[in-house]
């Protein structure tokens, strides 16, 4: 295609000009083309794993990391009351402190970003 | 599953024992439907693995290439979570990785056991996880592991109550993460039962309750969709905080 060009219109026009000005032409559009197909193929790609995917999981990860935190509080304290005969505080106590430690996971997962 | 009159959706997890081996200092040991799914996806992996790898060509087939992202994958997970000096630690991540999601994936075949859906197993799972965790960080830092215990420019006062809370939220990292699976597994098909279980209860009503069926049958179809999601996801999840957690146990300052 660009050798019948060349040949064509050879006598006409100064050659180096035009096919410098036909090179440059088309490296643009080829750039432009190659721009929004890039942009397509990045936007359907990206929603599917970043958008949706990481945040789902995130989530779960926030409510189990505050679930287990609290969880382990109440197990530790239960097992402190049985050993110890001091029934409800040692519940109580422990359960609080799984709850600090809950929301202190979910804290730092949240600042960590990943 | 049961008839359209007697929906029992929690029918699946029950757990059967296929061949009886004895007792075992008064335990029951039995090779259940559990191990055998478990069996199933180790032979599936190592299977899937071989065959992909076979040809050993430089630029891959349709298997092949299959193989190789899986593991390109999981390497840059592990490269980016716990850097080039963790990738020791990657047959290990590696095949917790492709276990839970062997498992998980089987388990999305109608009739076909979750494994991943009894805590037992993935309170196992979590337990291997957080020893390693335990046992590397004492092995590399010795007695230095317990400052993960002990965050910086806490004052002294309330150090005793801050260590507490981070040895309770140490302690909730295994049970968090055995639930999650586990919690998953079980309502997602749990979810999918009840709404399949709609589809003929509905249906039994005469041509309305046909036209009411299209609704969760149409659920199912997205729960289904759903549940493929959700099987990669926390396999994968699963693997992401074991490299979390070994982390902690390389670097124990916060």
């Amino acid at each position: 295609m660009n050798d019948d060009r060349r040949e064509g219109g050879g006598g006409e026009v100064p050659p180096g000009h035009s096919d410098q000005d036909d090179l440059a032409g088309r490296k643009a559009r080829l750039e432009q083309t190659l721009a929004k197909v890039k942009g397509v193929r990045d936007k359907q790609r990206a929603p599917e794993r970043t958008d949706f995917g990481t945040n789902y999981s995130k989530a779960f990860r926030l409510a189990s990391e505050f679930t287990g935190g609290v969880l382990v509080g109440a197990v530790l304290g239960w097992g402190f009351d049985q050993l110890l005969g001091t029934s409800p505080i040692g519940l109580v106590v422990f359960l609080l402190l799984g709850f600090a430690a809950g929301v202190m996971a979910m804290v730092r997962t949240g600042r960590s970003g990943d | 599953m049961a008839t359209a009159d007697k929906v029992d959706p929690v029918h699946q997890f029950i757990v059967n024992d296929l061949i009886p081996l004895g007792r075992v200092a008064d335990m029951k040991l039995a090779f259940q439907n559990s191990s055998l799914f478990m069996f199933v996806a180790v032979a599936l992996i190592i299977g899937f693995l071989l065959i992909g790898t076979r040809a050993r060509k430089l630029v891959p087939g349709r298997m092949q290439s299959v193989v190789e992202m899986l593991y390109e994958f999981m390497a840059g997970t592990v490269r980016q979570v716990l850097g080039e000096e963790g990738m020791k630690f990657f047959p290990f991540v590696f095949s917790l990785f492709t276990f839970i999601l062997a498992l998980n994936l089987l388990g999305m075949v109608p009739y076909f056991f979750t494994v991943t859906s009894q805590i037992v197993v993935t309170a196992s799972l979590a337990l291997l996880v957080i020893f390693t965790v335990i046992i590397v960080g004492f092995v590399k830092n010795g007695i230095g592991f317990v400052k993960l215990f002990v965050p910086h420019g806490v004052p002294m006062v309330l150090l005793p109550l801050i260590s507490l809370i981070e040895i309770i939220s140490f302690f909730a990292r295994p049970v968090s993460l055995s639930l999650r699976l586990f919690g998953n597994m079980l309502a997602g098909h749990i979810v999918l039962k009840v709404f399949a279980g709609f589809i003929g209860t509905l249906g039994a009503f005469g041509f309305f309750g046909v036209l009411g069926a299209i609704a969760p049958f149409l659920m199912t179809i997205a729960i289904t969709a759903l549940e493929f999601l959700v099987a990669f996801l926390q396999a994968f999840v699963f693997a992401v905080l074991t490299c979390v957690y070994l982390k902690d146990a390389l670097h124990p300052h916060h």
